[in-house]
């Protein structure tokens, strides 16, 4: 049963990405002016955040569980924490690159100094910061311990960071400083129809990876 | 009530024991304000603001990372005596008023020096400043106490403590450079209210965090 439903939600996982990327590129897009095609990014874009920031919560739980239980399991899941940073990290990484293209096309330059941009260049630095701590500690408990709390107050701090200093200051960002975000663009509904099941596949793409260093890291 | 009173004893008999350390902020604190002086002699208001962060940031790091900075022993002894909730509210204190030192001697300096911006030169417009300063340092010293927790109990390395807490103080310093470049450009307190209340947000959320995650951290 547990086995069928893991089979379940990967496939559908990858296709709902197959199917994102192929209408991502195909599918008609409404004509907006400086936008034009770049709109498409929305499709590629802003899913990568969506999937940083819940492998980022995910990372959350197993710090909170980590801390939670004694022994063996507080380093089982410190260790599922540690994996699920690494790959947020990775869709981090793929955000702000699309998000650097996009912004050249639109913008006029890779980066520009927006609350937006800064917050989540300053998220990567603190997971980052994350892993620095984590390789300074020798003992493994010390180490779930102490990079358990960190990841905690971390999150805590970034999601203020990201999530709402931006609104309270202006921003080019779409969706900030009064510009239109993605209801704005398309009224027909037709984008909406690629962005979701892009969200939802890019999440379980990105459990599936965590899922599978995890299976990697018990048998090394 | 005689604990809070024992362990703030210990507190100013520790500040007072290492009083060369002290006065080695302030001047590290008048050094740095020399320095960007004879860089910068002139520097627009913005300018002012934010050297004067930056100089009060990196002095009250200092001050953060020797709070503590205590013998194992000692720790040892103080964790029979109190809880580690309460051990973080003495040292938050201690932290808060070094950093409240470290941002008055910095604002004196600067205006020794440079004088204030010229829209700041009535009492009132100086008031503003220094509230701005003083909420903006509390809020920078709750997230260092923490940092400063955290570097402690992974080894007491002091370039640890800079990089976890660097990308974590990145909305505190946007959030209080805000309100002090509203409060240099003597606007109404009307005005101020809301950069003044984020500031208060960005001291209580760390405080917040702290106080909770702190006996998992302090856990022997």
């Amino acid at each position: 049963m547990k086995n069928g439903f893991s089979i379940a939600w990967k496939t559908a996982a990858a296709a709902l990405v197959s199917y994102s990327l192929v209408a991502g590129f195909m599918a008609p897009v409404p004509r907006l002016f400086i936008l034009n095609e770049t709109i498409r990014n929305l499709y590629f874009h802003v899913p990568m955040w969506f999937t940083m920031i819940a492998l980022m919560g995910v990372s959350l739980g197993h710090s909170i569980a980590s801390l939670r239980t004694p022994g063996t399991a507080a380093l089982e899941s410190d260790r599922k924490a540690r994996l699920s940073a690494e790959v947020a990290l990775v869709f981090a990484a793929l955000g702000l690159l699309t998000g650097m293209i996009w912004a050249r096309f639109t913008w006029g330059a890779y980066w520009t100094n927006d609350p937006k941009l800064n917050g989540t260049a300053v998220a990567v630095l603190i997971y980052l910061a994350y892993f620095v701590l984590r390789s300074s500690v020798e003992d493994p408990e010390k180490r779930a311990r102490l990079a358990g709390t960190y990841n905690i107050f971390a999150f805590v701090l970034m999601l203020v960071f990201i999530g709402i200093l931006p609104r309270m200051t202006d921003s080019l960002h779409p969706g900030n400083g009064g510009n239109p975000a993605f209801g704005s663009y398309d009224l027909d509904n037709g984008m909406r129809a690629v962005f979701y099941p892009a969200v939802l596949g890019w999440i379980g793409i990105g459990l599936w990876i965590v899922e599978l260093r995890d299976r990697l890291a018990r048998l090394t | 009530m005689k604990r809070w009173w024992k362990l703030g004893q210990w507190a100013v008999r520790a500040d007072v024991r290492r009083g060369a350390d002290y006065l080695q902020f302030l001047l590290f604190t008048a050094v740095a304000t020399y320095l960007v002086y004879q860089m910068v002699p002139a520097p627009s208001p913005s300018v002012w603001l934010a050297l004067l962060w930056v100089v009060v940031l990196f002095s009250a790091m200092q001050a953060a990372f020797r709070a503590f900075h205590e013998p194992e022993a000692l720790w040892s002894y103080l964790n029979q005596l109190v809880r580690p909730e309460e051990l973080f509210w003495v040292k938050s204190a201690q932290i808060a008023v070094h950093t409240l030192t470290t941002a008055a001697a910095a604002l004196l300096l600067f205006a020794l020096f440079f004088g204030l911006p010229d829209s700041a030169q009535t009492i009132g417009a100086a008031a503003k400043i220094g509230t701005a300063l003083g909420l903006g340092s509390l809020a920078l010293a709750a997230t260092m106490s923490f940092t400063s927790a955290l570097a402690s109990r992974a080894g007491s390395n002091p370039t640890l403590m800079a990089t976890l807490s660097l990308p974590l103080l990145m909305p505190t310093v946007l959030v209080v450079r805000r309100a002090s470049s509203l409060a240099a450009a003597n606007q109404e307190w009307s005005e101020l209210a809301m950069p003044l209340f984020g500031e208060l947000v960005v001291w209580a959320l760390p405080l917040a965090l702290g106080s909770v995650l702190m006996p998992y951290l302090w856990k022997q």
